[in-house]
Parts: structure tokens; sequence; C-alpha cells
């Protein structure tokens, strides 16, 4: 691994063509005049007011190498070794000699998440038809959920309209089929890429986002601007990776069986034949009539979550509520289901953990994915996170982003879609 | 200094949720952006803040003993977040709706707090 080389750079610039240019100038810059073999690019929504995407990625494309694959797109914020940031751009881009990379995109995935995944990976699949090293990682990025609107109901996380239960859960589904706003569906893209991958291949990624209104988001390609689209990029090499997930939360031991639901087990109806919106708010001392549009405040720290095959539990936020209803983002496997919750402390706590699951104790770069309820719930305190990855990468590189949602798949294991996780690999 | 300061004010005040924003210092009113840019729906508020500088640093002084780091209030459609300058009776003040997302909001504040104390010094 002598000739490894990453780079990680970031922008705060809010001119979209300014910006492209810094974070990919800065970018390079740390390469020591190498060519990238490939460029992950990541952006607030800000651009989208001040000049475009793009502007942002013809700015970018300025700088950058022709031909360099880069994938990306917009999310919450993201963590450098400079800081934390909410507003701004950031890229990473790795130069080492054995390293094959292919880049994909599959569309609609809200409309046809099985045929996007298929798309993307078919795409990959021509440019590297032969593995010359031993490890493959597949990163992607992939459009996270939109907020419908609906005529009368407006575009609220809380509504308490009895007519909106009846009506809103169809709503919803041919909002997502046919306007593609509504579930990002990424756990069915994620699911059918996982069909095609060898087992022991690392899927790593995360849904792209806005600053969490969950309005719009789009994904980079090359120099293309997508929206309800996978950006996927497959790394073949003989660089051994680390990886570990974690999230902090523990089971609050109140359980239950879902008795009826909709939609793949997104919508959740009944919980042990009761109202599930009852059943889950008198659980953690609340009653329907309290809650507000402020949901989130409360959702962000009871998660729901089932145990999968691997015995892996796995975090799901509620995030909105119909009356007696309430919608998650990814299907819940299966019908058992608990009440998770953790304290601001154990979700920092976390970020250790997941340090040693990867097993490298001098990384030479690292790449996070982790939830933006994580960022949402711990506010200035994140920089707590900044310190134990400054910590843990001491001069090398990192970068966090912070997604709607996240997706891993590691070697032997079940794929997973979930929420409020930290997701790392590193070098 | 205070041209510094005000470049860090106007770069937060395009945040579409920060409706207002400024420095406020114990005694000596405050450093404060263009008023034409603050959202017009908080100006009451903000003539509060502005009448209420002293006795809230009363309140900051006292806590500050105990480590005060941020201090909100929450009233019926805006939060008011201070974000205190430590060993500096100084404080980083913004007025934001109720239904923002306060976490990635607070990431901003801190970063301006931030390169504010690096202005001080």
């Amino acid at each position: 691994m002598v000739d490894f080389k990453a780079s990680v750079g970031m922008t705060e610039l809010w001119d979209a063509r300014k910006a492209g240019r810094e974070v990919a100038k800065k970018t390079m810059s740390g390469l020591g005049g190498k060519k990238p073999d490939f460029f992950l690019l990541y952006s607030t929504i800000h651009y989208e007011k001040y000049g475009g995407f793009q502007e942002f990625l013809d700015g970018v494309w300025e700088i950058l190498p022709a031909g360099t694959p880069l994938i990306g797109g917009t999310v919450a914020g993201f963590m450098c070794k400079e800081g934390c940031f909410v507003h701004g751009a950031s890229a990473m881009a790795v130069s080492y000699q054995n390293m094959d990379v292919a880049v994909g995109f599959g569309r609609n995935t809200k409309r046809n998440p099985q045929k996007a995944a298929r798309e993307c990976e078919g795409m990959i699949k021509k440019q590297q038809r032969k593995e010359k090293y031993k490890n493959n990682l597949f990163l992607n990025m992939i459009s996270g959920p939109t907020k419908p609107t609906f005529a009368g109901f407006g575009s609220q996380w809380v509504l308490k309209e009895k007519i909106a239960e009846k009506i809103g859960p169809a709503l919803l589904k041919k909002s997502t089929q046919y306007l593609q706003k509504g579930h990002g569906l990424e756990d069915e893209v994620i699911c059918e890429l996982t069909k095609h991958i060898n087992k022991d291949d690392i899927v790593f990624g995360g849904s792209s986002t806005d600053d969490d209104k969950i309005i719009k988001n789009y994904q980079f390609f090359g120099k293309q601007i997508k929206e309800n689209a996978i950006v996927a990029m497959k790394i073949n090499t003989d660089i051994n990776i680390g990886f570990g997930s974690e999230h902090g939360l523990h089971s609050t031991g109140k359980k239950f069986k879902i008795t009826k639901s909709s939609q793949n087990n997104r919508i959740i109806e009944e919980l042990d034949g009761k109202s599930a919106t009852d059943v889950f708010f008198n659980s953690i001392g609340l009653t329907k009539e309290q809650l507000t549009e402020k949901i989130h405040d409360i959702t962000y720290f009871y998660p729901l979550g089932f145990k999968d095959k691997d015995d892996y539990l796995c975090p799901h936020v509620v995030g909105s509520i119909i009356n007696n209803i309430f919608i998650l983002s990814y299907r819940i496997k299966g019908k058992d289901i608990e009440i998770l919750t953790t304290t601001g402390k154990k979700m920092v706590g976390c970020v250790n953990k997941a340090i040693a699951s990867t097993n490298i104790n001098k990384p030479k770069m690292g790449f996070v994915v982790s939830c933006t309820a994580r960022l949402d719930s711990l506010g200035n305190h994140v920089y707590a996170v900044r310190d134990i990855l400054n910590n843990y990468f001491k001069e090398n590189s990192f970068l966090l982003i912070y997604t709607a949602g996240e997706n891993i798949c590691f070697p032997k294991k079940e794929y997973h879609a979930f929420n409020e996780t930290f997701n790392i690999i590193s070098i | 200094m205070g041209l510094k300061i005000l470049d860090v004010l106007n770069e937060l005040m395009r945040y579409d949720d920060i409706y207002a924003c400024m420095v406020i210092e114990k005694g000596m009113g405050g450093i404060i952006p263009d008023k034409d840019k603050f959202e017009k729906e908080v100006i009451d508020t903000w003539e509060v803040l502005e009448d209420s500088i002293n006795e809230t640093f009363n309140v900051i002084e006292r806590f500050s003993k105990k480590g005060l780091d941020k201090m909100f209030f929450e009233l019926e459609k805006y939060d008011v977040m201070f974000f205190i300058l430590h060993e500096s009776n100084m404080a980083l003040v913004s007025i934001v709706p109720a239904l923002s997302n306060r976490g990635l909001l607070e990431v901003a504040m801190e970063n301006g707090r931030r390169k504010i104390i690096k202005i001080v010094g």
C-alpha cells in the first residue's frame, strides 16, 4: 500500500460554482499530484438556491481530471478534520495502483426499486467483467424519502383527522409510485442489489436528503445531477477493508406484535390488536393528543426495532403519524417489534465501539455514513464525535456524511436499511 | 474585529431558518447585521430581546460559574438560542422557528461561535 493516497477537502463557500471549484481543489491538493481513481462528492442542499447543482458540479469538473469516476449527492451535513458542517460541500479522493473502479446508476428508485438496482448493477458489471483483486466494496447513494403534499392536508408530520387515516396510506402509495414523492424504498433497492453480488462483498451507503426537511434531494453521477436514482461505485482492490456498525440503542423491554400493517410493514396500523399510535405513545408515557409537529424530538429517542436473522437490532424511526397509524421509512422484517431508546452519551459512545469493530488500529483513511437523526439529536454536541474520529484517524483523512437513512451489507451477513446508525469503513 | 464578526453573522443569516441573529455584549448593546435581512415576523420578539440584554446577562453570569454553554427560550412560534462565548461577556444569539430542525441549526451556531472566538482571540 505504499502508493496509497487519500484526501478529503471541504468548502463553506455559498456560491455554487466557486464552492465546486474549491472543494475539488482542496481535495486534489491532498493527493500530492496523483490522479484520483475515484472521487466521492457530497454537498448540502443550499447550492440549489445559490447557483444550482449543475453550476456546482461544473465547478468541480473545472478542477477534476476528466474521466474520474464520481458519485455522491446531497446530505444534511458532513464531518471531517476541520469540523462538522450543515452547509457546504465535501469530497474524498483516493489514488491507488491496485484498485479497479466502476460506476453505475439506476433510475426511478421510488417507482421501481428493483429495476433501478438491476440497471445500476448491470452498468457496473459491463465496465468490470473481471475482478483482479479479492475485495469488493460497493459504495452507494440512493435518493431518500420526500414528504408529499396532499390537497386539504398540506405537508405535515402529524395528521389527526380520521379521514386522513382512511385515505392517507393509499395516497402515499400512489404518490410514491407515480410522483416519486414519498417513501425512498432504499431497502428494496438494496435488497435487489445484494442478490446480484458476492456474499463477501461490502455494501455501504446512505440516502440523499436535504436539511432534514425531506422535501428534495439529488444524486451526483459524473457530470450529471440526478433525482430518484441510485448511484453506486464498485471498488475492486487488494486492500483489506475494516467495517463496523453501531447505534447505541437498547431495548426498553416493551415488545409488541404487529397485527395489522400495510405497504410491506412500512405502515403500522395495529400493535397487539390495538391502535398502533396509542400503543406506541402510551408505552412512552404520552397520549396521541399531546403530539405536535415536533414529533421527531420524541421519536428520534424512541425508535422501533426488530432483530434480524443475524440477531442485529435494527432501528427504525417513526417518521409520521396519521391518527391511529404510523409510518416508518423501511419495512419491518417479521411481526415482532420493540421500542428502543438511547441517550446522547450512548449515541456518542457507540462511535468507539464501531471503530473497534473495524480491527484497524492505524487507519490510512475512513468513510462514515451516519443518520441525520443523530445529528439533529446531538446538535452541537456532535463535535464529541468529531473529537473521537480525529483521535482515531490522527493526521489521516476521514469523511462522515449525514444521510436520511443508511444501508449496509457486510460479508456473509444480511443487508440492512435502517435509521439512527453510525457505520464506518476504514483502511 | 466588529466587521469580521459581522461577516460571521451575515453568513448565519443565509440559513433559511435563522430569522435573526446578533452578538450581544453586556452593557455594550451588540453587533447586529442589517435588520432589513431579518424576517419581519420576528421583529417584535427581537425588540424584547434587545431590551432585555442586561437582565439576560445577569442570568448568564450566574450560571457561567457552572459552565453555562447555551440557553434557549422556547416561545410559541420561535426559539431564541443563546450560545455563550466563554469568558468574554458575549453571546451569539439567534431567533429560529420553533419547528426548525434545531440540532442542525445548533451546529451552524456552534461553528459561528467558534469563528467569533477566533476573531475575539
